[in-house]
């Protein structure tokens, strides 16, 4: 049967690529010396899934690599190696080729086979050498392992204790299961450790040697397994022999024939197709015994998934962010058009009017919780992001000889998904810069009077309708003094010039700012913190720096929590309406002609609490004919960016309301000064304010 | 005959160095499985394991098995350097053996592996698999 693999690449990449996570971030908690065991079968486990996926994809040197590193895991599982230092490194850089692998192979771009190789000798070389460990078995005079047939393993007791079932399971491999990568050998391992197993070969299938082809299969088995276990979990030991056997698993009730499969049980021979559905849910059907003794309600189908089936890692289902996104759309329209409909519901008259907006009322209500039901589904928690710190602070910490002792909190935040692919690399270069320039060595804190290893912590909460991440270090925090002569050396601050602690702590952002006195590969080019704020800024956060000379620095950053909407106000200029992202407004207010002053060419400022602030008229942005020209006729709206203020003179304020983002990029093309556009209630579009654009505009216009 | 004399047998406890270098000779047929006792007819045959006996040497396992299969009297298996075994492997020596046992021939095995032992009581082949008379 030609079976089109192809389609399941997808799935398989993502699911590999995030077991990879799993077992980095496991590797990491490992324990030298004592590692747990469950974390080193997490660990064996995601080697085990990738090897089965990529033999039955045809992924051939990923197979070949992944099986060398399973079975190191394999030795490890079995306590036959320890867990050392150099072996967990091993094991990380065997993350990274095989994340490398995965993503060539995915985007069909060549692997280095050399890399590969290399490592797959190293590992190759640690299995080995554990292998002289124990001297050689002694010569012995004949033995003959022949232990009791069929036993039940010694390690395990054979009686069984209350609360244990008798599963019986028939498994007979088809013959291409050894060549995808699965060995019955370790499934039965597998079952073994989950309790007693009884074991019975079947050899009638075996062939004459000579007719015997090695990659073939020809053994079958029926088992008999006591122990606490579901049957999804024996189900999970065959996960990925999937289509590559057939299974049975039939629960053994006492008191009846043991090893016969009853001629009621439903065999389902698992298939990929099948691989989500109703796979093994067999067994105890109605015919078998009373349905009173099987503990489950007479007429439910046999059939049913239980319920940790197919979901059983999560309860959760993967749908694409496509979809996802399409129905963030319909329901961005369903929103306009609910406003739309209240609008005109409230100039309605008559006696059905009333009825008709508190219809409309429960409409709107609905309608919001469509919206935020659909924006939860969006997010995901920072966990996802937080996830790579342990390898990279480990990584680094190891090489700038620092002790680093990692802190997450706040790892089950949870924010939409672009914001968090976005916030990544910003948080990355926060995190280098903390453990590259704010903890100090050893020494350097032991003489200080604090701990040797040096903390990075990194935290996230809701705060308000925004998001803040903060990474906190308790190094040697910024060097006022040090940063101000970096800025006069470099012009970017005059010589008599004092600015304010705030202002100074801003310059280490600006691009090409270092202090640092030699680079390093890992920060001190002075890029980094100019594209982390950037990118914040990007998606409409901040950036706070708060720190204190010799015990630490905290940056904090702020973001939206969605991309998708935006609390805004809206504002009339002349005809037309737009809409000024709430979380930029510092006041709005009427200007007195007095507060005002000319700058000659350059525009006007007004004095605004301690400073000027620069007025930019957005008729003259944006080219709109407007009600008035006089500033105090109009309002001014004081709004904040990149910790820059300016009043944007309007006509007039209309009202705060909640709007959908569409992309003026994907829709039209990039304008200056807008960040996107909505669609208002009366169908009209307004234009989003981009403020930071527009506060570099009126920059550079006073600057001219 | 010991097959314990056997260079193979010798190489599969050297150095790590050059252990892996046999592991990956192993690959090619004639290395995993030596034939002690090929030239000497009066000599009993012996057929030695190697410390990888997986399905990637399986091709080699089989022809040396074959090589032995009809030799008479009793064969032995040298099984002390098995570190690793999989169910390819383990279901050919079970075919070797059903087949002598089935013309009356023995087969016995030589030395010690946990590791083999494990694997076949796992299987449920420690009955069948369990040889008498070894030399």
């Amino acid at each position: 049967m030609a079976l089109d693999l192809e389609q399941f690449h997808e799935a398989f990449f993502e699911e590999a690529f995030e077991a990879l996570d799993t077992m980095e971030s496991a590797l990491l908690k490992l324990n030298i010396g004592n590692p747990e065991p469950e974390l080193v079968n997490t660990i064996f486990r995601v080697a085990h899934s990738i090897k089965g996926g990529s033999a039955t994809f045809g992924f051939t040197e990923v197979a070949s690599f992944t099986h060398t590193l399973e079975t190191l895991l394999d030795e490890l599982r079995g306590g036959r190696m320890q867990v050392t230092r150099g072996l967990s490194d091993l094991l990380l850089k065997s993350v990274d080729v095989m994340r490398e692998m995965l993503r060539s192979v995915q985007h069909k771009t060549p692997i280095d086979p050399q890399r590969v190789a290399d490592l797959q000798f190293d590992l190759e070389l640690a299995i080995l050498q554990k292998n002289q460990a124990p001297a050689a078995a002694p010569e012995l005079p004949d033995v003959a392992p022949a232990p009791t047939p069929d036993a039940a393993l010694p390690t395990m007791p054979a009686t069984a204790i209350l609360g244990q079932r008798r599963w019986q399971i028939g498994f007979r491999p088809y013959p291409q299961l050894l060549l995808r990568g699965n060995d019955p050998l370790r499934l039965l391992r597998e079952l073994h450790e989950l309790g007693s197993l009884e074991v019975e070969v079947d050899i009638s299938g075996l062939p004459a040697l000579s007719e015997m082809n090695t990659e073939d299969c020809y053994l079958a088995w029926n088992l008999v397994l006591t122990s606490e276990v579901t049957r999804d979990v024996i189900a999970q030991v065959f996960d990925w022999a999937e289509g590559d056997c057939k299974l049975e698993i039939v629960e053994i009730k006492s008191g009846l024939a043991e090893r016969t499969a009853p001629p009621s049980a439903v065999v389902v021979p698992i298939g990929i197709a099948s691989a989500h559905e109703a796979q093994i849910e067999v067994a105890t059907t109605a015919t078998l015994e009373p349905a009173a003794e099987q503990g489950r309600p007479q007429g439910a189908s046999p059939a049913t998934p239980s319920p940790a089936q197919g979901g059983s890692d999560s309860g959760s289902i993967r749908v694409s962010t496509e979809k996802i996104d399409e129905i963030m759309n319909t329901v961005g329209e369903i929103v306009i058009t609910q406003s739309m409909l209240s609008q005109l519901g409230s100039s309605m008259e008559g006696p059905l009017a009333e009825q008709l907006r508190s219809g409309l009322a429960q409409l709107e209500r609905n309608v919001r919780e469509l919206q935020e039901g659909v924006m939860r589904v969006r997010m995901l928690p920072i966990s996802f992001v937080f996830s790579r710190f342990p390898r990279m602070v480990r990584d680094l910490s190891h090489r700038l000889g620092k002790e680093i002792e990692l802190k997450l909190t706040g790892d089950t935040t949870e924010l939409d998904k672009t914001v968090l692919e976005k916030i990544g690399d910003p948080l990355v270069h926060l995190v280098r810069n903390s453990i590259d320039h704010g903890i100090e060595k050893p020494d350097i804190r032991r003489a200080a009077g604090k701990t040797a290893a040096g903390t990075v912590h990194l935290d996230a909460y809701h705060k308000g309708g925004n998001i803040t991440v903060e990474v906190r270090d308790d190094g040697a925090g910024l060097d006022r003094d040090r940063i101000l002569a970096k800025a006069r050396e470099r012009g970017l601050v005059g010589a008599t010039e004092v600015p304010d602690d705030t202002a100074i702590y801003d310059l280490i952002f600006a691009a090409g700012f270092s202090t640092a006195e030699k680079t390093t590969d890992v920060s001190g080019r002075g890029v980094g913190m100019d594209v982390a704020r950037r990118n914040v800024q990007e998606l409409g956060g901040t950036i706070e720096i708060r720190t204190e000379r010799g015990k630490g620095s905290c940056f904090t950053i702020t973001l939206p929590l969605t991309l998708a909407i935006v609390d805004g106000q809206s504002v009339a200029v002349g005809s037309e309406t737009y809409i000024v992202p709430l979380t930029t407004i510092i006041e709005s207010m009427q200007l007195k002609p007095s507060m005002v002053n000319r700058i000659a060419g350059r525009g006007e400022v007004f004095l605004f609490r301690d400073g000027y602030v620069p007025v930019v008229r957005l008729h003259q942005v944006f080219g709109v004919k407007p009600r008035t020209h006089e500033l105090h006729e109009g309002l001014l709206m004081i709004v904040e960016g990149e910790g820059r203020r300016v009043g944007l003179f309007v006509d007039d304020l209309l009202g705060q309301q909640q709007v959908v983002i569409k992309s003026l990029e994907t829709n039209y093309r990039r304008v200056e000064g807008v960040s996107g556009a909505t669609i208002l209630g009366d169908g009209s579009v307004a234009l989003i304010l981009d403020v930071p654009g527009l506060i570099r505009f009126a920059a550079e216009r006073l600057a001219a | 005959m010991k097959a314990g004399k056997s260079p193979k047998r010798a190489r599969a406890t050297s150095p790590p160095e050059e252990v892996v270098a046999t592991a990956q000779e192993s690959s090619q047929p004639a290395v995993p499985v030596a034939d002690v006792a090929a030239k000497q007819e009066q000599v009993r045959k012996a057929v030695v394991l190697l410390a990888e006996c997986t399905v990637r040497n399986a091709m080699a396992l089989r022809t040396s098995l074959l090589d032995s299969l009809d030799a008479p009297g009793s064969v032995d298996v040298e099984v002390g350097a098995v570190e690793r075994v999989d169910t390819a492997c383990l279901q050919l020596l079970l075919a070797f053996v059903r087949e002598r046992s089935q013309h009356g021939r023995s087969t016995a095995w030589r030395g010690r592996s946990d590791v083999l032992e494990q694997a076949t009581t796992l299987l449920g082949l420690g009955g069948t698999l369990a040889i008498s008379g070894a030399a």
